[in-house]
This record gives C-alpha cells, structure tokens and sequence, in this order.
C-alpha cells in the first residue's frame, strides 16, 4: 500500500478573472521508504502540492481530491487539530529558505527545545533539562553538526544558510517521521553543503525508512539522488516512473525537452549553436490554456490537445500526452 | 508559433495606476469618504451663495432656538441659534471655508516646501544628511500643535497667521516622510541600474524615484489634512485660534460649551462637522492605503 | 552594542541641543525686551540687570548668549514667571507629575485595550471581527479630543452625576505634595480616611485619562494589527505551522515578541500626539498639569514660561524616544546586530 496516495488533487483561488486552477488534477504516489523526485519549473506548482499535502495553505487556495490519503488516513476530512497531530509527527517538511525559517529572534537552541517530543521524556522534571540537551546534541550530531555547543547558543542570522537546513532537517526528524517533504531544500545553499544535505537524506533513508518527497527543479539532484520521478508542467503531471527508465527513454515531449536542456559537455558543442529548449514561456496564471497546458509550446501538439489527456500506463511507467513519444522509440 | 509578446491581445492589462483606482473603488466606505471629502470642497466654494443667512448676523429675536427637528425649532433656522442669535447653519458652511478649506491649503502649500526639502535631504549622503536628520528629529520632537501655538502667540491671531503657523507646523512631518520614503528607494537595485545606464541625480529622482514614492507621499497628504483641520479646530477650541467674529468650528464649539446643559446642539452639531470631516478623509487615506497594499492582482 | 548606546546618547545630546536653538530664536522673536523674556524679570532693578547680563551675556554676540542661556537653564534656573512671579522651575516641578501621571495612565489604558483587538483583527483577517476592530479604530481615531471630553463632561458629569469633571482631587482631602503623584502622596501622608482619598482620587481620574487614552487606543489598534499581520506572512511562521505547534503557541511566542520592535518603534513615534491631545485634555478637565499651565501662559503672553514649557514637552519627548530606542536595541538580537555590523 502506498504510503502517500494523491490522486486529482487540484488546487485553485479566486482571482479577480474568476477562479483559477493552479494544480489540475495531479496524481502522486510514494511507496514507504522510496525516494521520489517531484519535478518542473519555477511556477509548475510544486511547492503549492507540498503545502497541501501539509496543510498550510491559507484561506484563499480551495484543495480538492479524489484521493488524498496518508497511510490510509483520508487528509481532507481531518480536524485541524488531528491534521496539527500528523504534522510534525509523521509527516515533516523542511523549506527552501532555511534563514528565514527560523525564528530570527530565538536561538536555535530555544527553537530546537521547542521541537522535542516532550512525551517521550519519562525522567523526572529536574531531570529534563539535561534529558533535553542529551537529545538535542544527538539530534545535530545525527544532521552532521559537530560543534553542537556554539550553534545552540547562536541566532539563525550567525549561521550559513547549509548550517541552518541542517538544523531545520534535524528539528524535523525529533519524531522520526515517515514521510519528509523537502521543498528545494538546497537551492540557496552552497555547494559542498548541497552534498552533505543530499547524504543525509539518503542516510534517512536508509537507516530510518523515511521516505522522501523531493522537490526540485534540477535534474542532475534528481539523476543522482531519487528513485522515481514525478515530473509536473503548469500544475499538471506530465509523466511519473522510475528514474532510470525515464532518463533513459522519455515518453512526454515536455519530459524530453528538459532533458535535452541539459548541457552535454562531453559532446562538442557547435560554435555559436543554439542550446535546444522550448520556445515560449511558461503560461501566466491569467491565461492557462485549455487542455493540455503545453500545447502552445509543444512541437508535437494537434488539435486533440484542446483536451486534457488522460494518464496511460506503458511499461512501467504513466504519461499523459495524446501523442507520446513511444511510437518514435519504437520504430527507431 | 505565437511570435508576438502578448499573445491575448484583447485583453488590456491595466496600469498600476489604473489597478490602484480600481482597487479603492471597491471599498465603499472609501468610496463613501470621498463623495463627503467632494461635497465639503463644494461646500466650501459656494458657501456664500447657499447660506440662508451672513454668518454673524444675530437674531436678537430667535435666541437658542433648537434644531427644526425639535418641537420648539423652526425650519428657517435650520439647525437652530446660539446664545446671541446666530443660525448655526450658515456659520456651519461658512466654518468649512475656514476649518476645511484653510485646512487644504495649508496641507498642499506645506507639502510643496516639506516634500522639496524632504527630497533634497533624503537625495543627499554622509554629513549633510546627518545633519538635517538631525534638525529633522529636534523639530519634529515639539508637537504640532504647540509649535502652532507659540507661533499664533508670537504673531498673534489672525486667520493668516493660523494658517501660516500649522502649515509651518506640519513642514517636519512632510519632511520626515519624504527623506524616509527616499532612502528607502535609493538602495534599490533599480536604481543602481539606472545610474549605471548613465542617470545623472536629476533624472534618476524624476523617472526612478518619484514614481515609487509617490504613493507613500499620497497617504501622508490624507494624513496632513487630517492633522491640519483637527489643529485649526483644537487652536479655535482653546480660543488661541481664527479671531472672534469669523466662523470656525472649533471657535463655535467653545462658544457652545457654556450653554452646554440648556442648549446642547451648540456643542453636538460643530463637533460632529469637525468628526465627519475627519473621518471622511481616514477613510480616504485607510482606502488608498489599502489600495496600495493590494497591489496590482 | 554599547557603542551604540554612546552614539545614540551623543545624538540626544544634539538633539536637545539644536531644541535649546530653535527655542532661542524663538524667545529673541517674541515680542518685548530679550533679558525680560529670558529671565522673567519685569522692569529689572540696576544691580538685577547687571547680574542678569553677566549669567545670560546679554552684552556678547549671539553665540555666547545661545551658551549661556543653555548654561542656565541646565542649572535648573529658568527664570520666573510674569504672571505668579514664582520661579518657573518649582511650577514645574509642581505640574509635571500630574501631566506624567495622566499620560502614564492613558498610555496603559491604550496598550491594554489596543494590543487584544489589534491582534485579534490581525488574526482574522476579512472577517467581521477585522472589520469591525478597524471601523472603531478609525472613527476613534476621527472624535476630536476636545468635544469627546465636552461631550463626557455633559453626560457623565452634569447629566448622571457619575463622576466629578475638574481638577484632580476634592479639596476636601489634603494630601502634602511628596512626589506629585496623588496615589504615592496619599499612601505617603497620614491621613485619617485614606481610603475615601483613594476613591475620590481614582473618580477624578476616570474621566480624563479614557477621553485622553481613546486616540492612542485606536493607533495601538492599528499599528498592532499591521505588524501582527506582517509577521504572519513570513516563512517562519509557515514552517512553525509545518511542524505541528498550535496557533496559540505560534502567535504568542513567536509571532508576537518579533512583532513587538516594530510596534515599539512607531509608537514611540506618536508621543508627541498624546503630549498635544493631554494638553487639551488638562484644559478641558481643569487638570493641573503642563498643558494647563502652558495654555494658560500662552493667553497671558507669559514669555518664559512658553518658553520653559516648550523646552520641558520637547525635551520629555526626546527623552522617551531615545530611552525607547535603547531599550529595543538591547532586547532585540536581530537588530542588535544588525547595528553592531554596520558599525
């Protein structure tokens, strides 16, 4: 049984135009302890799934689904108080900007009190002092942060930004969730600390059974680091499967193009060549075509495309496009 | 293959001038302060010609008469008399002359010289800046009102003299205002773009700034005006004000104090003059706030 | 960040400097003789005016004047008055507590009544009770000072008879003047029926401390709803709600006390509103304090104590402003370093 099962979540708000679909019926589907990559553009709607799935959307955006169930436990039709108990407890979330999720004026030591599950503590009360800062240490000795003292006593703003996802990260898993969404957890942090991220969750993974949704719009963290991908274009999934499979044989003209835009430097590069990407840009909010929302831009798009193609399922792995690219795989 | 920039182009995308506008259109209560804010400008200007009586003629034989809706009052005296007879209504319409109208004027000539000064002060660096950050806090440290005051005491009391006092009053605050909104913009990475496209100051100020700030500038005017017309009030209340014989709100509401208990629509009706107009331009203000702040959707 | 305590010290220094200028000019622009307006002395006897030109330098150019004229009034030397003849320092001394007194209460009252509904509607953003907190809010802040005190004045005190409407105390009760305010002298002294002096006390303060605390009310309201609102909109937040904390948790112990220093600062800056409407108040309640005084001087032309008053308001003002800056930056880590770095 999966341990996240999305199925047509859409999202949509009331704008001014009337209301807008910014999700369109997105299906997602984790097992326990995979890690799957969410992929797409800046504007595709990724972070807006992850903050549905958490629930920290506020009044304006409308969520709605067929099926929106963790571990069997329908989301939707939760109390706030029930969805606040499942939060943080088994399903976590760490965000793009570590900074500035943290509270600027606590120190990270006050914040990391506040995140211990305090249930757990079956030692006297003049005991829990040091109870709390045994775990605490063990906490960010888990994330990878040896100087536990100094980082406890300072403010977020004295702290790098890879410091901080660690101690957010480290936050996170004091109730050993088993689900962490990660909302581009590395995209402002610096190279080497983008590994040591990377390792952790994969270390998470492994030794703990948490499965992992990534969200990223880089494809060389997805190659390396997921086992299947969910790859999503203007609120729509556009194709979902097994990394490999993907990378190696893309059925969906949207899913290609990303992967031809990645610079082969292994190959010599015509003087003055064009870099192949899809001309166009992503559609505003405003004007979403109808149907398939990459038809203006599509080099394969026909006048079926006015329609929203329905999910196929082809070795192993779904695609919604009227006109994929298997057949041109399979005669050539 | 759409080659054109907007590909919908039946639709016109509205300014963020025109957003703005439309934005504050769809708050009726301040839609509703400005018709006020446009009648009492109206009323203001044709005061003399709508009022059913000259302002300070007594009525030696109607003395307290209460408002028409009163079993004792008379509809030719609107809004009932004082104690020496004068119709309260047409020293109503002639006090938005002064209270008002005195108000407007003296809140746009201060905003002239305080958003010249602000500007040049915010436009400049180092030591000169700190130095007139610095008169900048001492001035604006002495309340408003008592800056009035001692200037009125100073120069004594004349309609001009209020006028000019409170708009001198009112200079640091247009200053403070401006020279902050300013230095908020300067560091702005669009500016450093249009310097480094080869902007001299002036141009930078005119094309860059002054566009993006002038929002800032619109709300604290609604907010001087506010300010402008409670101290003419609060001067004329404390008798420090507009001389005797010419009509202002305040100057009536203190007359009306004595009477308060036999006669107290003496004291209701100037109050409630001085309170709707007031209001009417917070709700101005709060609206185009709002405005703003919702931005262009 | 004591570093910052010193230059923020040197800037009130500069501060009231240029003020003691600014009133300086004013006083050579009043009407009548220079060393009568400065010093209070009418018609002076021959040895007064030497004396008064040797303290004041009346004989110097303008710039030893300016020192002086600092000089003194540092000493506490202010002159006397035209009217009383008295020396102005000790009617300051006498009014300044009341003033102090009036606008303490008030400043309590606004923060008590202001910061619930302020967060309230900040919490519930386009629901009715948003709408209806920011409707009092502005027609609050609309009411002028004087005809809401008029107004209170005629219903409660004339027409039901509540509450008394002038001055501070019955004469009745005397309580000796230690520190000036009524509540410490009244426990201080040793009177018979202080438990009556209590009451009668607090029923004179009643009426002027709501008129006065209304319009600081409304601003508490809607500078706390702004800030509230801010502070909710950032990443934070969002991640303190990720990970389960309960919105009571979130609001009072994060997104409030990260609130506070923008509140804190802006209030600080509408002091010299609540100074101006305490004034009016003190006229209309017959209150003894600095605004009354002050008023009335202006009526009687009474030169050195407008002058003396201005120094005492503007100077009180900078005061708080400046103990309030100091006081932010040394509770709040953010800004404390964000000041130490640019030094």
């Amino acid at each position: 049984m999966p341990l996240l099962d999305i199925r047509n979540l859409s999202i949509e708000f009331d704008s001014p135009q009337g209301r807008i679909r910014a999700v369109d019926r997105v299906n997602i589907s984790i097992n326990p302890g995979e890690i799957m990559g969410l992929v797409g553009e800046s504007g595709s709607g990724k972070s807006l799934v992850a903050k549905a799935i958490m629930g920290i959307l506020n009044e304006r955006w409308h969520v709605s689904a067929d099926r929106l169930r963790y571990n069997g436990v329908d989301l939707l039709s939760l109390s706030a108080k029930e969805r606040r108990k499942l939060m943080g407890r088994e399903i976590a979330m760490v965000f793009q900007e570590p900074k500035s999720s943290l509270d600027p004026n606590d120190t990270v030591g006050h914040q990391l009190h506040e995140s211990l599950p305090m249930e757990e503590c079956k030692v006297a009360f003049f005991r829990r002092h040091k109870w709390r800062n045994e775990k605490i240490r063990a906490l960010l000795h888990q994330v990878g942060i040896r100087d536990h003292e100094q980082v406890m006593k300072s403010y977020p703003h004295e702290l790098s930004e890879g410091i901080c996802q660690k101690v957010m990260i480290a936050m996170t898993i004091a109730y050993k969730p088993r689900l962490l969404i990660a909302d581009e957890p590395t995209t402002v942090i610096e190279a080497g600390a983008q590994a040591q991220i990377f390792k952790l969750f994969k270390k998470l993974n492994q030794l703990n059974e948490v499965s992992i949704l990534l969200i990223t719009h880089d494809l060389e963290h997805v190659a390396n680091w997921t086992e299947s991908i969910t790859v999503m274009y203007c609120g729509q999934t556009v194709e979902s499967g097994l990394t490999k499979h993907i990378f190696k044989e893309p059925y969906h003209p949207y899913t290609m193009a990303l992967l031809q835009s990645m610079p082969h430097f292994d190959e010599m590069l015509g003087h003055k060549s064009q870099l192949s990407a899809l001309s166009g840009c992503v559609p505003s909010l405003q004007h979403l075509p109808i149907g398939c929302r990459l038809g203006p831009r599509c080099p394969r798009a026909q006048r079926r495309c006015v329609k929203v193609p329905h999910m196929q399922k082809a070795h192993g792995h779904f695609f919604s496009c009227h006109f994929p690219l298997i057949d041109d795989q399979e005669s050539s | 293959m759409a080659r054109t920039n907007s590909i919908y182009q039946e639709e016109s995308i509205p300014s963020p001038l025109q957003q703005i506008w439309r934005n504050f259109l769809s708050y009726p209560v301040a839609v509703i302060g400005s018709w006020v804010f446009g009648l009492l400008v109206v009323a203001s200007l044709i005061a003399p010609f709508i009022a059913p009586y000259p302002p300070h003629f007594q009525h030696t034989d109607a003395l307290l008469v209460p408002p028409s809706w009163h079993p004792n009052g008379h509809i030719a005296y609107f809004l009932g008399t004082d104690d020496l007879g004068r119709d309260i209504f047409s020293n109503l319409l002639y006090g938005v002359r002064t209270t008002f109208g005195s108000s407007l004027l003296v809140t746009i000539s201060a905003a002239f010289f305080g958003i010249i000064l602000g500007v040049l002060s915010g436009m400049s660096k180092g030591l000169k800046s700190s130095i007139l950050n610095h008169i900048l806090d001492a001035t604006l440290a002495i309340p408003s009102l008592l800056l009035a005051i001692v200037l009125v005491a100073i120069s004594g009391q004349s309609l001009s003299n209020v006028m000019m006092a409170v708009g001198v009053a009112l200079v640091p605050q247009f200053m403070r205002a401006t020279h902050t909104a300013v230095h908020h913009e300067l560091p702005r990475e669009y500016v450093v773009a249009a310097k480094l496209d080869g902007a001299n100051q002036i141009q930078v100020f005119f094309h860059v700034i002054l566009p993006n700030i002038l929002n800032a500038l619109v709300v604290q005017t609604t907010l001087a005006i506010s300010i402008a017309i409670i101290d003419i009030a609060t001067l004329g209340f404390l008798r420090i004000g507009v001389p005797a014989p010419t009509s202002e709100w305040g100057v009536m509401l203190a007359d009306g104090v004595d009477l308060i208990f036999i006669a107290p629509w003496t004291v209701t009706i100037p109050g409630l003059a001085i309170f709707v107009s007031v209001l009417a331009i917070n709700l101005v203000g709060y609206g185009l706030q709002r405005a703003v702040k919702e931005g262009f959707g | 960040m004591w570093f910052y305590i010193i230059r923020r010290f040197n800037l009130f220094v500069l501060t009231v400097a240029i003020l003691y200028f600014l009133v300086f000019l004013m006083l050579h622009a009043m009407p009548g003789d220079f060393a009568t307006n400065i010093s209070g002395q009418q018609q002076p006897s021959v040895e007064l005016l030497t004396e008064l030109t040797k303290s004041y330098q009346l004989d110097k150019n303008w710039f030893n004047q300016y020192i002086s004229f600092i000089n003194q009034r540092i000493h506490g030397e202010f002159g006397v008055s035209f009217t009383t003849g008295q020396s102005i320092w000790q009617e300051i001394l006498k009014f300044l507590p009341a003033t102090v007194e009036l606008c303490l209460y008030a400043t309590i009252i606004a923060l008590i009544v202001g910061f619930p509904l302020g967060i309230l509607a900040a919490v519930q953003p386009q629901k009715p009770a948003d709408f209806m907190v920011l409707g009092v809010s502005l027609v609050g802040y609309s009411i002028p000072v004087f005809w809401l005190g008029v107004i209170a004045i005629m219903y409660f005190g004339l027409e039901l008879q509540w509450l008394p409407v002038a001055g501070r105390l019955n004469l009745l009760y005397q309580v000796p003047p230690i520190t000036g305010f009524t509540f410490l002298d009244i426990w201080l002294s040793n009177l018979q029926y202080k438990e009556l002096a209590y009451r009668d006390a607090f029923s004179h303060l009643v009426m002027p401390t709501l008129t006065l605390a209304l319009i600081p009310a409304t601003m508490v309201i809607r500078i706390t709803r702004t800030a509230v609102r801010e502070e909710l909109n950032a990443n934070y937040i969002k991640a303190s709600q990720s990970r389960g904390l309960s919105p009571a948790t979130i609001i009072y112990r994060h997104a409030l006390p990260n609130a506070l220093q923008p509140i804190m600062s802006q209030l600080s800056l509408q002091l010299s509103t609540l100074l101006t409407s305490a004034m009016v108040t003190e006229v209309i309640f017959s209150w003894p304090g600095i605004g009354n005084w002050l008023i009335d001087a202006i009526y009687q032309r009474d030169y050195p104590v407008i002058s003396a008053g201005l120094l005492i308001c503007a100077g009180f003002i900078i005061l708080v402003s400046v103990l309030t800056d100091v006081i932010l930056i040394a509770t709040t880590p953010k800004r404390r370093s964000a000041v130490d770095g640019s030094n």
